[in-house]
């Protein structure tokens, strides 16, 4: 069977800390932080933290590309991600080689409350999967990942699998959630949002801040397009508590069994990118879930405390970051740490600091007790 | 590595279930409600947590269940059966619910136990627990059952890493309309089931 390397090429994420990798990141290492606490009328009742991407600046951005009329909030954040992405890495869409895979777990259910015009089948996911297909002009109709908070890992999972596979040569994976009343209202009758930015991993940690965005990641192994060595995805796994629907394991079982079918029980990581909610409970099954897998000594970070949870935008959003410190050789500081306060003991990094970054695990886990994930190595290659 | 087969499969449509062993008529008059507990009835199930579960959640345990009453499937670890399933509506009947609770801020009443059926992929964490399986979960949103897709990938997860065996299909539930279609996909030692394929994903869904 042919087994293709699959390499990483233009990325972009739109949060509320910009419109591009580099803004995001740059706001990141300068420790700035998108969750603020407002009045956000058409969000909740009450005031709450959260990380908004600015409306009006994607209003003008949409207008660029003539997508303010016809497509969805949503939709536009998806179309100007990937459109950033290409215009950095270009791939063609309409190649019967490329693959688009989008990861959301709600889309347009904004619509349900107020359609602003669309037909009423645009809130389900495929119908705006379609729409972001006819403006791509992709070849093949783009596929929905829906996996709760570990549908963006899962989506790069996937797209690894089907280059690795040589299915195709070209894989765009989009994740992008927008926040809406729906996602909200939910969370908080979950009382699982924190007061004030959250703060994972922390002794005082109070639960969690949402946010919305888009990331775009494109995967190839198309190795021509690379003048020097990139980042590759060399491995990923997903399984299942079979504990709760909405609650952690309190073992770490499921997180445990996907590091161990990707680490086969080596532990030679520089850098864990990890889920890190802040809601008492992941932080501490993460924690176990690290520790009996022999990886607490490993330098981790959350980067919810910059742009909150943004759902099935967080694995890929996250992901672009691993890559951002991978390329920049930089361990970034986990926003929001100050004590630690889980039940196992973990290398939070506390500061930004220069490091070689080789080799990255990105973990996910969430609702439906579902775990995911996936490993990023920096290759040297043999010309 | 051995061929896979579909060794056992479940379908559930309005009034009637069909599994390798036969077709079983409920009657297609029945609320759902009332359908479901037929089934449920007929299964001789004691499971509790079926009574918490929105609709689509209950249409999936009952196929799952129909599915795996032989049993054969602990023969494999829990961590190797993995979980492909994928449906056009998404979560929509408890979406909607839970779009009813915030629609007016004068009653508003958000409820937690609606609002987690509001994930698709949850029906994958009640499969999970109801038959202790701790696979790799997958949920892909489709306009049509796309058997081609479903082989495709279930191949690729079967081949590439340690899941041994594969729970794959289609449940979809609205007010209108409801199916449910699983298939228990491995390698083909027991000789008795179907290959896995394209045509006989969609003979059977169609069945």
């Amino acid at each position: 069977m042919i087994k293709r390397q699959v390499y990483i090429g233009g990325t972009n994420i739109i949060t509320s800390l910009g419109f591009t990798t580099e803004e995001n990141f740059r706001n990141i290492l300068s420790g700035t932080t998108g969750v603020k606490t407002g009045m956000y009328d058409d969000l909740y009742p009450e005031e709450f933290p959260a990380s908004l991407v600015n409306s009006s600046e994607l209003l003008r951005r949409s207008r660029e590309f003539s997508i303010d009329q016809d497509y969805t909030r949503f939709e536009q954040m998806i179309i100007l991600s990937i459109e950033d992405a290409i215009s950095r890495f270009h791939v063609d869409p309409r190649a019967s080689n490329t693959f688009i895979i989008l990861s959301t777990t709600k889309g347009n259910i904004s619509l349900l409350k107020n359609s602003r015009g669309f037909a009423e089948d645009r809130v389900h996911l495929w119908k705006s999967a379609h729409a972001i297909g006819t403006y791509f002009d992709s070849f093949h109709k783009p596929l929905v990942i829906s996996n709760a908070c570990v549908s963006g890992v899962m989506a790069l999972i996937a797209a690894q699998r089907l280059i690795k596979t040589d299915c195709f040569r070209d894989v765009i994976v989009c994740g992008c959630d927008e926040l809406s009343e729906f996602i909200v209202s939910g969370f908080q009758a979950f009382f699982s949002l924190s007061k004030d930015v959250c703060k994972p991993f922390d002794k005082e940690r109070s639960g969690l801040s949402l946010g919305e965005g888009a990331a775009t990641m494109i995967l190839t192994s198309n190795k021509a397009m690379f003048d020097e060595p990139t980042i590759e995805i060399t491995g990923g796994s997903g399984s299942n508590d079979a504990n709760h629907i909405s609650g952690p394991s309190r073992t770490g079982e499921g997180l445990y069994i996907a590091i161990n079918d990707v680490m086969k029980g080596k532990t030679d990581l520089d850098f864990i990118s990890a889920h890190g909610t802040a809601t008492a409970y992941n932080d501490d099954m993460e924690s176990i879930a690290f520790s009996r897998s022999g990886l607490s000594h490993i330098p981790v970070n959350s980067y919810k405390g910059y742009i909150g949870h943004t759902l099935g935008a967080a694995g890929v959003i996250e992901s672009v970051l691993c890559f951002e410190t991978m390329r920049n050789d930089l361990l970034v500081k986990s926003y929001g740490f100050t004590n630690p306060g889980t039940t196992e003991k973990l290398e939070v990094i506390d500061k930004n600091r220069a490091h070689s970054v080789r080799r990255v695990l990105k973990t996910a886990s969430g609702f439906g007790g579902s775990n995911a994930v996936i490993l990023f190595e920096k290759k040297r290659w043999i010309s | 590595m051995d061929k896979l087969i579909i060794s056992s499969y479940c379908l559930i449509r309005k009034g009637v279930v069909v599994t390798p062993g036969g077709r079983i008529e409920f009657g297609d008059n029945a609320s759902d409600g009332k359908f479901f507990k037929e089934i449920f009835s007929y299964l001789k199930s004691s499971y509790s947590k079926f009574y918490k579960m929105d609709r689509l959640c209950k249409l999936a345990y009952l196929a799952s269940e129909m599915l795996l009453a032989s049993g054969s499937h602990q023969k494999y670890n829990p961590d190797e059966i993995a979980l492909v399933l994928s449906n056009s509506f998404s979560s929509i009947d408890s979406d909607l619910k839970h779009q009813e609770s915030i629609a007016d801020r004068k009653k508003y009443f958000p409820e937690p136990a609606t609002f987690v059926y509001t994930l698709p992929n949850i029906m994958l964490g009640e499969l999970s627990i109801r038959h202790n399986l701790k696979g790799e979960n997958m949920f892909f949103v489709c306009e049509k059952f796309n058997a081609y897709l479903i082989m495709g990938f279930v191949n690729i997860l079967l081949e590439n890493n340690r899941h041994k065996a594969c729970i794959t299909g289609w449940v979809d539930y609205t007010t209108e309309n409801l199916i449910a279609a699983l298939f228990f996909i491995e390698p083909d030692k027991s000789a008795t089931g179907v290959d896995f394929d394209t045509h006989n994903l969609n003979r059977i869904i169609e069945l």
